[in-house]
C-alpha cells in the first residue's frame, strides 16, 4: 500500500507542475515573443498612439513581470481575459462551446475505438496473412490523410453527390430548435428529453464530422492495439497458458486483452491530442460551434485572450486526463500497485 | 583436391554483399519498396516538375476559371484561371522544403538536447523532462498552430513552430538511447582514456543513438507534411496566393459546395500521397530496426 | 511407419528455418525415444537443438520453422500430424513443459494461487473453490512455505525460486504422462538448483510419469537421469543409460566432452565451443555434424549419415567408426 500512495503522491505531483509549466509556457507564448501583439492586431499601417492605446488596454505596456503576476491572479480566480472578437469573457466562450466539441470528440472516439480495437484484434489474431497486411496499408493510410482535405472529400462525395449528409452547417437543421440544455450535447439532451425531432436532426449533423474525425484518428488506434496485441500474444506466459492447454479463445480474452489493456490505455490519452487538433480543423469546415471553430475564428482576427484560453484548456484538460490514466495503471497493474 | 575440401566447397554460403543484402531487405519489405517508389516520384516531380509543366503557378486566364480536368489541364483549373497542376508541382518545393528544415532542426536540437540530459542525468535531466512534460501537454499541431499565430506568417516562423513541437520527440528518444549507451564497455573505455565529457557525448555516444531518432525523423517528414499543409488550411504560415499545397486546398474549398472538386481533391491527394510515403518508408524503417535488435 | 517404441518416440525428425535466402536444417534426422516411467537427460552444448526439439514436441515452432521430416510418435499419435485443436487436448493433459525463463512465464496480472488453480479447472474440471483449495494444496507439496498467504501473491512478489516452484506445481498439477524440463534451474542459486531437482525426481517417482530433462549440465545428468540422449549442432551423436555414457562413451564427442570435464577443479559443465566460427559449414555437412572437430574423421564422415549401432545392450552411437 505504501508503494501506492508513493506512485500516486508522485503522479499529482508531476501533474501539478506539469499545469505549471503549462500556464507559464502559455505566459511565454502569448506575451514573450518576439513582435508586438498589438501591433500583429492592428496591422502594420497603425498610427502611434492607437498602438499605445492598444498596448495599455492589452496591459502591455506593464513590465514583464508585473504582466506575469496580473496573469496569474487571473487565473486563480478563472479568469480567461475577455475576447476582442466577441466582447465577452474567454471563459463565457469557451464553456458556451465545450459540449458541443465534447459531443463531437465522443462520438469520433466511439467510433473509432470500436473500429481500432476490431481490426486490431483481427489483424493481430491472423498475423501477416492478407487481412493483416490490409489491415495495415488501411492503418498507414489513414494516419497518411489530411483531415481536412477528407472532410471535404466527404462533403463532396456524400452531400453534394450522394445527398446522405445533411448540409455541412451547425449542429441541427435550419427550422429545428435544440433541445433544453442538460449536457449541452444535443444528441444526449433531446434524448433525454424525448425530443425526436431534434434528436433526429443533431444525430444527423453529427455524425459526418464525427465520421470524419474517427477515420483519421482510428489509424493510430489499430496500431497499437495491434502491436499491444501481438506483443503479448508472443510473450511467455501465454506460452505457459497453451502449454497447461487452455483453449485458444479464451487466452485471448481472459489473459491476453487484460495484460494488453495497458499500451491500449496509452492511446487513449494521445487520441484526445488528434481529436483536439482535429476539432479546429473539422469544426471549421463543418462550421460545427465548438472550440476548435473558436480557435480558428481567434486566430484569424488575432484574439489573443481567446487563444491563450483555448491553448490553456486543451493543455490542462491533457494533463488531467493523462494523469486519470496513470491512476487507472494502477489499478490494473499489480506490479504498480504492490510494488 | 581433398575429399574434406570437396565436400566443404558447395556448402559454404559465400558472405553477402552489402549492396546485395540491401536490396534483400528492400524487396523483402514490400512496405519500404513501395515507399521509396511514392517518395521518388515526389522529389523527381518537385525537381523537374516546374520546368516542365507549360504554364506559371500565378499565371492567371479569368476566361478558363474553374475548367474541370482535360487534357490541357489535367488537374483542371481554379477560381482565377490557374493551372492547377502547375501550382500542385511548385508547392512540391516549398512543402518538402519545409518539412525537411523541420525534421533537421527538430533532430539536431532534439539529439543535442537529450545527449545532454541522459548523459549528466541529475538537475539537467529533471530539468530537461519537465520541460518536454509541458511540450508534450499540447497537441503538437496546435502547439504550432500557436506559435504561428503569434509570431506572424511568415515561412521561417512555421518552420521554428512545427519544430518547436516536434522536438520533445527526439529529446525523449535520444535520451532513453544515451541512457543505455552510456552503461556500455567503449563509454567506459572512452572515460578512462581522458576524453572530455563532450566528447563522449557527441563523438562516441551520440552517433550510436541516432537510429531510433532517424526512423523517427522520417515519420516527422510525414508529419510536417500533414502540419504544414494544416497550418495552411486555416490561413497560418503561408498565405494565397503562394502555391503550397494546404493554400491550394483552401483555396478550393468554397468550390466543393457547388461541385468543383478538383480545385481542391487533387492537391489534397497530392498530400496523402506524400506523407504515405514517408509513413510507409518510416514504418518499415522501424519494424527493420526493431528486428535486427532480436 | 516405425513401429512406436514406448512413450515418446522421436524418429528422423527434421526442421529447417530461413537464414537470409536459405532454409538451414537446424535439426538433422533426430531419433531418440523416452519410455514409460523413467528420466532422460538430453544434454549438449547451447545450439545443439534440445530446445528446438522439444519446441516441436510441444508443437510450439516459431512460424519460421517448418517441419522437413521425420514423426513424433506420443503413445499411438504421430504429434506432428495432428491439427492445433488436437494439439491443445495433447498439451497439459499428456505433455507438459517447464520452459527456461522463469519469472515471464506467468501472467504478472494474475494471482499464483489463480493460475495454479486453472489446471484444476481445465484438466479436472473441478469447480473454482475446489480448484483454488487443490492448487495450495499442491504448492505446499512443493516445498512452498506458508503455501496459503503465497498463493494471494503476484508473481512479481515471489522470489525466482519461488516462481519455478509454481512453474513446476503448475506442470505437475496437469498430471501428464510426459514433462519436459527445459533447464529448469537456469539463474537459480546452486542449492536452489538442486532443491528443484531432487523435487523432479520425487514427482516422477510418485506419480509414474515420464521426465525428458534438457539441460547442459552433466553433474546433474549423473546424478538425476537414467538414460542419457547426447546431441550436438541439431544430431544425435549418441544414447545410453547413464552409467555406461559415462563409464564407457562412445562417440568421439561425448568422449571429448567427458575428457574435457574429469577435473576435480574445474566446472561440471559443457565448455562452449568454437561453433559460431565454423557454423555455416556445420549446418550444411550432409554427414556427421562433428566432423569439423572430430580427432578420428573418416572421409565418409562428411557425405554419408552415420549409421546407428548398438554397441551395447541400448547403448547406440550415431558414428561412422562402429559402422
Amino acid at each position: 500500500m505504501v508503494s501506492l500512495r508513493r506512485y500516486v503522491t508522485r503522479r499529482l505531483f508531476l501533474a501539478v507542475v506539469t499545469l505549471f509549466g503549462v500556464v507559464v509556457a502559455v505566459f511565454i507564448l502569448t506575451r514573450m515573443l518576439p513582435g508586438n501583439p498589438a501591433a500583429v492586431r492592428l496591422g502594420p499601417y497603425a498610427k502611434p498612439e492607437l498602438l499605445a492605446a492598444m498596448e495599455k488596454e492589452m496591459g502591455l505596456d506593464q513590465p514583464l513581470p508585473v504582466q506575469f503576476y496580473n496573469y496569474l491572479a487571473k487565473l486563480a480566480r478563472g479568469e480567461m481575459g475577455k475576447s476582442w472578437r466577441t466582447g465577452q469573457p474567454v471563459r463565457k466562450d469557451l464553456t458556451q462551446r465545450l459540449p458541443a466539441t465534447l459531443e463531437l470528440a465522443l462520438a469520433a472516439t466511439l467510433m473509432a475505438v470500436v473500429v481500432g480495437h476490431v481490426l486490431g484484434l483481427l489483424g493481430a489474431i491472423k498475423q501477416n496473412s492478407l487481412l493483416d497486411q490490409i489491415i495495415r496499408g488501411i492503418a498507414i493510410l489513414g494516419a497518411s490523410t489530411a483531415l481536412f482535405w477528407l472532410a471535404l472529400v466527404f462533403i463532396f462525395l456524400f452531400y453534394y453527390r450522394l445527398g446522405w449528409a445533411p448540409a455541412p452547417l451547425d449542429r441541427l437543421d435550419v427550422g429545428i430548435q435544440p433541445p433544453t440544455r442538460i449536457t449541452g450535447m444535443y444528441v444526449v439532451d433531446s434524448l433525454l428529453t424525448g425530443n425526436w425531432g431534434a434528436f433526429r436532426s443533431s444525430l444527423n449533423h453529427l455524425f459526418w464530422p464525427a465520421f470524419t474525425l474517427a477515420f483519421v484518428v482510428s489509424a493510430p488506434i489499430t496500431k497499437i492495439v495491434r502491436a499491444a496485441m501481438l506483443d503479448v500474444l508472443h510473450s511467455d506466459f501465454i506460452r505457459t497458458a497453451r502449454t497447461i492447454g487452455v483453449p485458444y479463445r479464451e487466452i485471448l480474452f481472459r489473459d491476453a486483452l487484460r495484460n494488453a489493456l495497458i499500451p491500449i490505455l496509452t492511446t487513449i490519452g494521445i487520441v484526445f491530442g488528434y481529436l483536439m487538433a482535429g476539432s479546429v480543423l473539422v469544426e471549421q469546415i463543418f462550421a460545427w460551434p465548438g472550440i476548435g471553430s473558436y480557435a480558428w475564428m481567434a486566430l484569424v482576427n488575432k484574439d489573443f485572450e481567446a487563444i491563450q484560453g483555448f491553448v490553456l484548456l486543451i493543455a490542462a484538460l491533457y494533463v488531467i486526463l493523462n494523469l486519470a490514466i496513470d491512476l487507472l495503471y494502477s489499478v490494473i497493474d499489480p506490479r504498480i500497485r504492490l510494488g | 583436391m581433398s575429399v574434406e575440401a570437396a565436400a566443404l566447397q558447395p556448402r559454404v554460403a559465400a558472405e553477402e554483399g552489402r549492396l546485395r543484402s540491401l536490396w534483400r531487405v528492400v524487396r523483402e519489405h514490400r512496405m519500404l519498396l513501395v515507399g521509396l517508389l511514392i517518395l521518388g516520384t515526389v522529389l523527381l516531380v518537385t525537381a523537374i516538375g516546374p520546368v516542365l509543366v507549360p504554364y506559371g503557378p500565378l499565371q492567371t486566364s479569368p476566361e478558363l476559371k474553374l475548367q474541370p480536368p482535360s487534357a490541357d489541364h489535367p488537374m483542371g483549373t481554379d477560381n482565377f484561371g490557374r493551372d492547377i497542376v502547375s501550382r500542385v508541382v511548385h508547392g512540391a518545393r516549398l512543402d518538402l522544403l519545409i518539412a525537411f528544415s523541420v525534421v533537421i532542426i527538430a533532430l539536431g536540437v532534439g539529439s543535442l538536447v537529450g545527449t545532454l540530459s541522459g548523459y549528466y542525468g541529475g538537475i539537467v535531466d529533471d530539468v530537461v523532462m519537465r520541460i518536454t512534460d509541458v511540450l508534450f501537454a499540447f497537441p503538437s499541431f496546435i502547439l504550432a498552430m500557436a506559435i504561428t499565430a503569434m509570431l506572424g506568417n511568415t515561412i521561417p516562423n512555421v518552420i521554428i513552430a512545427i519544430a518547436i513541437a516536434y522536438i520533445p520527440y527526439f529529446v525523449r528518444l535520444t535520451r532513453g538511447e544515451i541512457l543505455s549507451a552510456r552503461e556500455l564497455g567503449y563509454a567506459e573505455a572512452a572515460r578512462c582514456v581522458g576524453n572530455p565529457d563532450w566528447r563522449i557525448m557527441y563523438i562516441h555516444l551520440l552517433p550510436n543513438c541516432l537510429t531510433p531518432s532517424l526512423v523517427q525523423a522520417t515519420l516527422c517528414l510525414g508529419w510536417a507534411i500533414l502540419d504544414t499543409s494544416g497550418l495552411a488550411f486555416l490561413g497560418l504560415g503561408i498565405r494565397p496566393p503562394t502555391p503550397e499545397w494546404g493554400v491550394l486546398v483552401s483555396e478550393g474549398a468554397q468550390n466543393i459546395i457547388s461541385g468543383q472538386w478538383w480545385t481542391s481533391v487533387f492537391p489534397g491527394a497530392v498530400i496523402v500521397f506524400t506523407a504515405l510515403g514517408f509513413n510507409l518508408v518510416g514504418d518499415s524503417l522501424r519494424d527493420i530496426t526493431a528486428q535486427e535488435e532480436r | 511407419m516405425v513401429e512406436a517404441k514406448g512413450l515418446l518416440h522421436i524418429h528422423d525428425l527434421s526442421v529447417t528455418f530461413p537464414n537470409r535466402d536459405k532454409r538451414v536444417t537446424i535439426l538433422d534426422r533426430v531419433s531418440f525415444e523416452v519410455l514409460e516411467n523413467e528420466i532422460v537427460g538430453l544434454v549438449g552444448e547451447s545450439g545443439s537443438g534440445k530446445t528446438m526439439t522439444s519446441l516441436t514436441v510441444m508443437g510450439f515452432l516459431p512460424p519460421s520453422g517448418q517441419v522437413a521430416g521425420g514423426e513424433i510418435w506420443f503413445k499411438e499419435k504421430d504429434l506432428l500430424r495432428l491439427s492445433e485443436e488436437e494439439m491443445q487436448r495433447v498439451r497439459g493433459r499428456e505433455i507438459a513443459m517447464i520452459f527456461q525463463s522463469i519469472r515471464s512465464a506467468l501472467n504478472p496480472l494474475m494471482r499464483v494461487g489463480d493460475q495454479v488453480a486453472r489446471v484444476y479447472q481445465l484438466q479436472r474440471g473441478l469447480t473454482g473453490k475446489e480448484a483454488y483449495r487443490e492448487a495450495v494444496r499442491i504448492l505446499n507439496r512443493m516445498d512452498i512455505p506458508d503455501a496459503e498467504r503465497r498463493a494471494r501473491a503476484y508473481p512479481h512478489q515471489l522470489s525466482r525460486g519461488m516462481c519455478q516452484r509454481v512453474l513446476v506445481a503448475m506442470m505437475v498439477a496437469c498430471q501428464p504422462e510426459l514433462l519436459i524440463a527445459d533447464e529448469p534451474t537456469t539463474g537459480l542459486d546452486v542449492t536452489i538448483q538442486a532443491q528443484i531437482f531432487e523435487l523432479m525426481k520425487d514427482v516422477q517417482q510418485a506419480t509414474g510419469a515420464s521426465l525428458l530433462l534438457i539441460t547442459h549440465d552433466l553433474g546433474v545428468v549423473a546424478e538425476t537421469c537414467q538414460r542419457v540422449v547426447v546431441m550436438y549442432a541439431g544430431q544425435v551423436m549418441e544414447t545410453a543409460p547413464v552409467e555406461p555414457l559415462f563409464a564407457q562413451p562412445c562417440h568421439p564427442y561425448t568422449q571429448s566432452l567427458l575428457r574435457s570435464i574429469l577435473r576435480v577443479d574445474k566446472v561440471v559443465e559443457i565448455p562452449e565451443a568454437d561453433v559460431s566460427l565454423s557454423e555455416g559449414v556445420t549446418y550444411g555437412l550432409r554427414g556427421c555434424r562433428f566432423a569439423l572437430r572430430c580427432p578420428v574423421v573418416l572421409p565418409r564422415c562428411w557425405e554419408e549419415q552415420p549409421p546407428k549401432e548398438e554397441v551395447e545392450p541400448d547403448h547406440w552411437v550415431f558414428c561412422h567408426n562402429y559402422g
